[in-house]
């Protein structure tokens, strides 16, 4: 005989390891600290990338004026220049990536634990039928 | 209106009957009419834009995840690009790089965004997309409309001019892309339309998320009107030369379209139905689940109780 309330909590639990299989989630794998660091580790990589990429676009935009002034430039002041802005960029992305990822890891957390309390209540229902 | 109900219902009952079909179907279809577009405004490359190599690409991306789209569609630009001028091309990886490093990391789910957003500008419509943005997606998704305006604005501009073909020299390629950059970052209309519409898709979210009555209709009537109040005060600051009628007729248009989104989706999230399968002890369990759209019903305060002219009269006969 089909329990229809024991069918919807199990379609649901079902449907929860399908969608969070398919995230990836990071909850059950990693404690906080190493999924939200090993994420800003991965977001200064890019944003190192990203950054490299600035610096060679700008470097063709002003390559007439570079080739021009290369000998009376200073090399190293604009050395300087290119890696406190580096420092900048890449520290508000990786505070961004910071608070996102936190944020993220939070509610998978959440979402895991209303899950385990799903299975509790379905095997205390699967408990009852097997006893009544 | 009941027929408009009745027809409703049976898209609806034939979108869920044929769900797994449609996805495969559309997902064609836009991979194939994006990349058929490309190819007709640029068509550098001509092994890039004949039938089969098209037809291919729209089959590989049907069964790929639709981010795999957007990604075939940059390589199939750049590859146009390469054909023009390298430096061309460079300018387009800039673009498409920062996208996907510094952006989709966060969201990849908006990416379609960035498609969509192009073909939208082709096909004269691109103030549905703000509107359509605001209600069926949230305020994050200006980042992924922004960078759909920007690759239109580029593909229009090397479409459009008569740009000298690539140069072997090295000062003359860093002329050529200084042009184009210039011609980019200098692009006030295109600058005016990105601020206007990110200012519409957060208005929009923001009413449709109310708790009140009618809360997706007053977002969508709101959302025509900054934007075209958005766009004329752009004009005026920068003196883009934007067409007001054009803005106009383009925002009652998107405006009529997005009251059919929302004549359509309301009630139904299209997107997450979800099958599982489990079993237990007794049965097999095959599991289709299609979740409703809930809207949060705005509290109702009794503030005033009176009775009505009828039973005043007769209270006033009683008495």
């Amino acid at each position: 005989m089909l329990n229809p309330e024991r069918v919807i909590l199990m379609s649901r639990l079902a449907m929860f390891e399908q969608r969070e299989s398919r995230r990836g989630n990071a909850s059950c794998s990693f404690f906080r600290s190493d999924y939200v660091g090993f994420k800003v580790l991965t977001s200064i990589l890019s944003a190192t990338v990203v950054y490299l990429i600035f610096v060679a676009a700008w470097i063709l935009y002003h390559l007439g004026d570079l080739l021009q002034n290369i000998y009376v430039m200073d090399i190293l002041e604009q050395g300087r220049q290119f890696l406190s802005w580096y420092i900048l960029f890449a520290g508000a992305y990786a505070l961004i990536a910071l608070i996102v990822y936190t944020v993220r890891y939070n509610r998978m957390r959440r979402r895991m634990r209303a899950y385990l309390n799903g299975m509790r209540r379905l095997s205390r229902m699967m408990q009852e039928g097997k006893s009544g | 209106m009941t027929t408009l109900l009745e027809i409703r219902e049976a898209i609806r009952n034939f979108y869920t009957r044929n769900e797994t079909w449609i996805t495969y179907v559309w997902k064609f279809l836009l991979a194939f009419f994006a990349l058929w577009l490309i190819g007709h405004k640029l068509g550098y490359l001509t092994a890039l834009t004949g039938l089969p190599i098209l037809l291919m690409a729209s089959l590989l991306c049907t069964i790929m995840p639709p981010n795999f789209t957007v990604v075939i569609c940059a390589g199939f630009i750049l590859g146009h690009l390469y054909k023009l001028a390298p430096q061309y091309m460079i300018v387009a990886l800039v673009v498409f790089l920062l996208m996907f490093l510094l952006y989709f990391r966060f969201s990849p789910r908006d990416t379609i965004a960035v498609m969509l957003t192009p073909i939208c500008v082709y096909l004269r419509i691109p103030y549905v997309m703000p509107i359509a943005l605001g209600l069926l997606a949230g305020p994050t998704s200006v980042v992924s409309l922004s960078f759909g305006l920007i690759v239109a604005y580029l593909i229009s501009y090397i479409s459009g001019s008569a740009l000298v073909l690539g140069s072997t020299d090295i000062e003359e390629s860093a002329a050529q892309f200084q042009l184009l950059m210039t011609e980019l970052l200098d692009n006030r209309l295109m600058w005016v339309t990105i601020a206007a519409f990110a200012v519409t898709v957060v208005v929009v979210y923001l009413l449709r998320k109310l708790p009140v009555d009618h809360s997706w209709t007053i977002a969508i009537l709101a959302g025509g009107v900054t934007q075209i109040v958005s766009l004329l005060i752009g004009d005026l600051l920068l003196s883009t030369n934007l067409s007001i009628l054009s803005v106009l007729l383009g925002t009652l248009l998107a405006v009529g379209m997005a009251f059919l989104i929302e004549f359509f989706v309301f009630n139904l999230d299209y997107t997450r139905i979800e099958r599982v399968q489990f079993e237990d002890d007794e049965y097999y369990y095959y599991v289709k689940a299609v979740p409703k759209m809930t809207v949060t019903a705005p509290d109702r305060k009794v503030k005033q109780i009176s009775r009505s002219p009828r039973e005043r009269e007769t209270a006033g006969d009683r008495s």
